[in-house]
């Protein structure tokens, strides 16, 4: 009943198409098909996303960039950054809520073996042991008692495949688990659910069901076979009730789906209904109400297909069987936002769901700028919405607690959906499980799951879920398992001497194992040792204390007191004290624990450290020995002293030995991408920069590298965050054709060895290009022509070049580009014929230019005659006179203002004169005696009017 | 599952006496992003499924080749391994069938076969003009050495007494031809 909410409202409403509807269906609509909001911006792609119990949603990118997105303000800001690149690892929320982080990115398809926990309450990241595998694409199961985490898959390299060999986190040990007889061949990504006996079942991506188990050594085997013969690669899949799997999509792609049922004797398939679409790189995300909303993937073929995307949104109806069509998240007036590789789905606190990024793995990763969408599902269009105004934080498992909801109807269901921690259509975490209640008035009585196997502790939103179907903002509820107390154990006897052996029994058998805490001073807890026997013998000589109780899935009970033993002396030696590795390597180093009768010291914790800073951690195995490996960090000179510690336990005394470490600088290695240009040319040539011998990039440091060109400076570059670089230089215009070598050289420091990489620069011949710019021109006039002179590759110019000049087809001798490849030929046209006559310019080449030409067509006007008229005057000597000359364009009798004439009086010197708007000059001619002075004034012509001349007297009396 | 990931499968000479073909190496092909390292377990998956052919879950990821043995010696079912690697999806296929095989050479109409017990047909013998191996790396296949291009010419040209072990490259008839071998490698045994 708890989860018929939208089957009733698909009775009520019937689904109509979107398009069909007025304005005024728009509510309706909306009730039926739900509404999705327009893309709104992002800082960067949410690759990973986790939905936190502060009410953010953790998230980042290839390049492990953290961010907390706001649902409440609808903004993200950065958040502390983890302390490796994430990007790809498998994840889940622990028990208390922080999330647990596995694997990581060297490069594509390398792993890490990291792993690091996120407080979200304080914004920091925590470090963990590493693991014994490189993991990228690994999935993680969280355990019942909400600290284990059973992390599967992951590659480890492209030569050295996925890893076989699942792992165990231990947090009680503190430290990673093998569990080689659980070896398979897995999927990356795989489906992991836990099951009611505390085993792993993998339902997807292979065609089999694989069931794993994580204690002792691990056992991993078949349980069941899919219906469908396909591999499901990059489908998705949510338990939708507990121990009910959809599976759905994935593969060619598939728009089948089918069921598992963990809850029989053994796991059995069942065949569901089908999409409507064929969904691949989609994801499926459980809704309060139970039902499972299925959004984004591809529909083509191909790993991401953009070309066939998937807007439509689909709802799994468990009660019903079928899927339902609601609305698309892409419609015609919006942007296109294509959710496929890389896309994430996750649900909110106010019962709506975050669906993010999506790319392509073959183009840029930003291609598609980040960016979100909110989808509300029909139930946040009913007619009403109850509110929880109380709920406890905290609930033990069985417990029943007590609810304040205000609400105009009556509450149907009270629903956990545990929150999301998904990533690459695998939400690695989400559940959901209906809490049976009884309702009087404003106050829910609810019963808590009983059970950890299918909702594990940690957070849970609860959503209530009125009769109209309208659901509730969700309340935080962690549910944990203190609060059914195993008695305390009844020990013997209260204090030894070693070799002291300590006996415990559980009076009331509720208890799954027990915890030795050591202790110095019998007051300082030191380590916490976890057993399931009922004895421990303690043979240290030294004075120590132990305090033991009993643990359970459901809490501890109460310490003993402190019980007194006198510890053992132990003896720490390395066992290749030669130890060496050169900058970025990784260095191992190997020792032995022994006890003061030279038996091995099983499981104990041995730390190395280096100046004091601690590089890394083991336990002991069976035979004493423990190996920490550490990677040597820039800076490292080599006169390092590594010195490894066992601090002692309650029952071994401390010891310590060490061993200088010889760093040497790495080798390095330079690889340069061959280019073809012209002489001249700027060039740019990609440059590869590596540590060796694994040939990685070194990321995240920049190295200068000197550019050479046949052995000869040409340049200088960096490398940057990804350890590549661009060889850019000029190519001389003086280089020959044919095969020149670009070295690209590394001087080396104290971290890094010198190093030297080549690539072909082939310089081929440049096709060149001229260009002669003319324009209608005069008979008798000096006609200029502008020639430039271009590589035709790169349309740079090509200066200090001779080009040689024809016109009408007889020599006219050469003109020489400048600087910028321009020309000038400055054609004589007296007498020239014919009309039009051609210019041919010609550029024979060089050793790196093809030759080219180009021929110029001038055509020539007609010349208007010109006229002056000048008067004659005559004036008493001594007196001054003026006299008018004006300029007239003959054939168009208009007169010719602004033109500079040449005006001489007598023996002077001639001199300038414009004339004004009416064509006219006013020449004065000063007298002094009597006599006739000759004033002549002379137009010299331009392209388009003939010259004139004329003369005129002052007669002086 | 751990026994068969431990115990691998080589092809040693030891096994001479009871089978006929050897061994055979699968050129599985991904189209996958993530290599076949990263996605072998589609394919291993669905091969585990046939009868007649043991593959081993260890890959050659340097050269995406899967070792596999064959029940009865017999040369291995092409079509039908065609037919299930592409049930692991669109991404997988194989590029080709390297077999070493234990038999005797015949001559007819002037061509060299290979006669072994387990076949009705003598296999015809060619010279191999193209390798199958995967270069990841420069992501095409790896040209023969000068060793396997060479191997074919190599070959006794009439026939010897003593029974040799072959291999090479599986070559699919065309219309009524025989179903031929591209040698690239062979050695004369001592009986």
């Amino acid at each position: 009943m708890v989860f018929s909410v939208l089957e009733r409202f698909s009775r009520r409403l019937p689904i109509v198409a979107m398009a069909a509807l007025s304005s005024a269906g728009l509510a309706q609509t909306q009730a039926v098909a739900g509404s999705w909001t327009v893309p709104a911006p992002m800082p960067t792609h949410a690759i990973h996303a986790v939905m936190l119990p502060t009410g953010k949603v953790l998230y980042w990118d290839r390049r492990g960039d953290t961010y907390l997105y706001d649902p409440a303000s609808q903004t993200s800001a950065r958040s502390a950054l983890p302390p490796f690149d994430s990007f790809c690892v498998g994840h889940v929320l622990l028990g208390d809520g922080t999330v647990f982080i596995a694997g990581g990115h060297i490069a594509n398809s390398v792993g890490l073996n990291t792993a690091a926990i996120y407080n979200p309450f304080t914004d920091s990241w925590k470090s963990l042991p590493n693991m014994a595998y490189g993991r990228w694409y690994p999935t993680c199961t969280l355990m019942s008692n909400g600290k284990d985490v059973f992390v599967e898959s992951g590659q480890i390299s492209p030569s050295a495949g996925n890893a076989l060999v699942p792992e165990l986190w231990n947090a009680s040990l503190g430290a990673f688990v093998p569990l080689p007889n659980a070896a398979m061949m897995p999927q990356l990504y795989p489906m992991q659910y836990l099951n009611a006996q505390g085993n792993i079942v993998s339902p997807g991506p292979l065609h089999y069901t694989w069931q794993f188990t994580p204690t002792g050594s691990g056992d991993a085997h078949k349980v069941a076979t899919a219906i469908e013969p396909v591999l499901r690669s990059y489908g998705s899949s949510a338990m939708f009730a507990p121990g009910q799997i959809l599976v759905g999509g994935g593969g060619t792609p598939l728009n089948t789906c089918e069921i598992l049922n963990l809850n029989g004797v053994r796991p059995t398939w069942s065949q569901a209904a089908p999409m409507t679409y064929a969904r691949r790189q989609h994801n499926f995300t459980l809704l309060p109400d139970g039902t499972v909303l299925a959004t984004g993937g591809s529909s083509g073929p191909g790993f991401t297909n953009p070309s066939f995307p998937v807007y439509a949104t689909e709802l799994f109806n468990p009660s019903s069987g079928s899927w339902s069509n609601l609305a698309p998240s892409t419609t015609a007036n919006q942007a296109i936002c294509f959710r496929g590789y890389h896309s994430n789905a996750v649900l909110l606190p106010d019962a709506t769901v975050l669906s993010t990024a999506g790319d392509d793995p073959a183009t840029d990763p930003s291609y598609l700028s980040p960016n979100y969408q909110i989808f509300s599902p029909p139930y946040e269009f009913a007619l009403t919405k109850p509110s929880i105004t109380a709920c406890p934080s905290y609930a033990p498992f069985g417990s029943t607690i007590q609810l304040t909801v205000s609400s105009s109807s009556p509450i149907q269901a009270l629903s956990l959906v545990r929150l999301s921690a998904v990533t690459h259509s695998t939400n690695m975490t989400q559940a959901v499980a209906p809490m049976t209640f009884t309702q009087a008035g404003a106050t829910l009585t609810a019963t808590v799951p009983k059970s950890p196997t299918y909702t594990p502790p940690g957070y849970y939103f609860v959503f209530a879920i009125d009769q109209n179907g309208g659901v509730s903002q969700a309340a935080y509820l962690q549910i944990g398992l203190n609060s059914i107390l195993p008695a305390a154990l009844k020990i013997t006897p209260a204090s030894g001497t070693a070799p002291a052996t300590f006996s415990w029994s559980d009076p009331n058998s509720d208890s799954s194992r027990v915890q030795v805490v050591t202790s110095q001073d019998g007051s300082t807890q030191g380590q916490k040792i976890n057993t399931t026997a009922s004895k421990l013998s303690i043979a240290e000589p030294s004075v120590n204390y132990v305090q033991i109780r009993a643990l359970s899935n459901y809490g501890n009970s109460p310490y003993s007191p402190w019980l007194r033993v006198t510890p053992t002396t132990t003896a720490l030696r390395i066992t290749n004290p030669d130890l060496a590795t050169s900058t970025d390597g990784i260095a191992s180093v190997k020792s032995v624990l022994t006890d003061a009768n030279g038996l091995p010291v099983p499981y104990a914790p041995v730390q190395a450290s280096i100046a004091g800073a601690t590089v890394g951690a083991a336990v002991t195995d069976a035979a004493g020995y423990a190996e920490i490996a550490f990677r040597a960090p820039t800076g490292w000179t080599g006169g390092e002293t590594v010195s490894l510690q066992f601090p002692g336990t309650a029952v071994y005394g401390p010891s310590g030995a060490s061993t200088p470490l010889a760093v040497s600088a790495r080798q390095t290695s330079i690889t340069v991408v061959g280019e073809t240009a012209t002489a001249g040319e700027n060039v740019s040539m990609q440059v590869s920069f590596y540590g060796m011998p694994e040939q990685y990039p070194i990321r995240n440091q920049s190295f200068s590298l000197t550019v050479l060109l046949d052995g000869s400076p040409v340049a200088a570059c960096q490398t940057n965050w990804q350890s590549t670089a661009n060889a850019a230089f000029q190519v001389p215009t003086s280089a020959s054709v044919g095969s020149h070598t670009v070295t690209v050289q590394f001087a080396g420091n104290a971290d890094y060895q010198a190093c030297s990489g080549t690539g072909t620069l082939t310089v081929e011949m440049a096709r060149t290009g001229l260009r002669a710019h003319t324009h209608p021109a005069a008979l008798g006039v000096t006609e200029p022509i502008s020639v430039n002179l271009v590589n035709a590759r790169t349309n740079q110019a090509i200066p200090n070049a001779t080009v040689n000049v024809q016109v009408n087809g007889a020599d006219a001798g050469s003109i020489l580009t400048d600087a910028t490849g321009l020309a000038w030929y400055y054609m004589p046209t007296s007498g020239l014929t014919p009309n039009p006559s051609s210019v041919k310019f010609t550029y024979d080449g060089s050793a790196v230019y093809a030759s080219t030409s180009t021929t110029a067509t001038v055509t020539f006007t007609a010349m208007d005659a010109t006229n002056l008229t000048i008067g004659s005057q005559s004036v008493t000597a001594g007196r001054t006179a003026t006299v008018p000359a004006h300029l007239r364009d003959s054939n168009t009798g208009l007169v010719m203002p602004g033109t500079l004439l040449s005006v001489q009086i007598g023996g002077e010197s001639p001199s300038q004169m414009m004339t004004d708007a009416n064509g006219q000059i006013l020449v004065t001619v000063p007298t002094s005696s009597p006599g006739v002075v000759t004033i002549t004034v002379s137009y010299e012509g331009d392209a388009l009017h003939k010259p004139c001349q004329i003369s005129g007297t002052v007669t002086a009396k | 599952m751990m026994k068969a990931i431990a115990l691998g499968i080589t092809l040693s000479l030891s096994g001479l006496a009871a089978a006929q073909v050897l061994g055979v190496r699968l050129g599985v092909h991904s189209t996958c992003p993530d290599g076949l390292g990263g996605c072998w377990s589609g394919p291993y998956e669905a091969l585990s499924d046939l009868k007649d052919i043991t593959v081993s879950p260890k890959c050659d990821y340097s050269r995406w080749m899967a070792l596999a043995k064959t029940a009865g010696g017999r040369l291995p079912n092409m079509d039908e391994i065609d037919r299930v690697v592409t049930r692991a999806g669109q991404f997988f296929s194989v590029r080709g069938y390297e077999v070493t095989a234990k038999g005797f050479l015949l001559t007819r109409a002037g061509q060299l076969y290979l006669s072994i017990p387990t076949e009705m047909s003598p296999l015809l013998l060619v010279p191999a003009v193209q390798g199958h191996e995967w270069d990841p790396g420069k992501g095409s296949e790896r040209p023969l050495t000068k060793e396997q291009t060479a191997a074919y010419s190599k070959l006794p040209k009439r026939r010897p007494s003593k029974p040799l072990v072959l291999t090479g490259w599986l070559r699919r008839p065309k219309g009524q031809g025989s179903l031929a071998i591209e040698v690239t490698d062979f050695r004369l045994l001592e009986r």
